[in-house]
């Protein structure tokens, strides 16, 4: 072997010890995951979540009370809800309905005086309703006899 | 209602029918026309 056959052997094992160490390097960055060899994904963008926009609470449609409506016997009445339901005294058939919900219609016994006294107290009609739908109520009062009449409405 | 009452008066002859409206929770009452 001459002296450049040796010169190019040198040449050659340097160049594979550079290849050995640079693969080496690249190995190790492999296995650490700094290098990749597939194409990254490409994240799918971002979608806006929806965030609940505050919702303005409606008024309730019930209030949360009751009320009443007294009245004397010689009258006679029908109340119809804001929905058209009704209770109370129907003229045309000379009958009672009772449709609204939790609301009663009906005649209330006067009180007589324990010591007897004094008279009972008169009779009354009554209608009543627990947690009525809010709204316009409409109030028929039918005459039984002619007359003065008067109702409470509390 | 609300704790107060009101009172509703009127004059009928027989079978004669007065018509009233009456809000609620506001406890307003209006007579209606005949």
């Amino acid at each position: 072997m001459d002296r450049n056959s040796k010169g190019i052997a040198h040449l050659f094992v340097i160049i594979i010890l550079a290849l050995a160490v640079v693969g080496g390097i690249g190995y190790y960055a492999y296995k650490n995951g700094q290098i990749r060899l597939t194409p990254q994904q490409a994240q799918p963008f971002p979608t806006p979540t929806k965030t609940a926009s505050p919702t303005i609470s409606e008024p309730s449609k019930f209030c949360n009370c009751s009320w009443a409506i007294l009245s004397t016997t010689n009258v006679e009445f029908l109340v119809t809800s804001p929905s058209g339901q009704q209770t109370g005294y129907l003229q045309a058939g000379n009958s009672y309905v009772n449709n609204i919900p939790d609301a009663s219609y009906g005649i209330e016994g006067g009180i007589a005086d324990d010591t007897g006294q004094n008279p009972p107290s008169p009779s009354f009609n009554y209608f009543g309703q627990n947690n009525p739908q809010n709204g316009i109520y409409g109030l028929q009062v039918i005459s039984k006899q002619s007359g003065k009449y008067h109702l409470d409405e509390t | 209602m609300n704790g107060t009452t009101t009172p509703i008066e009127g004059t009928l002859t027989e079978n004669q029918v007065d018509k009233y409206t009456i809000a609620i929770p506001e406890a307003s009452i209006q007579k209606k026309d005949k």
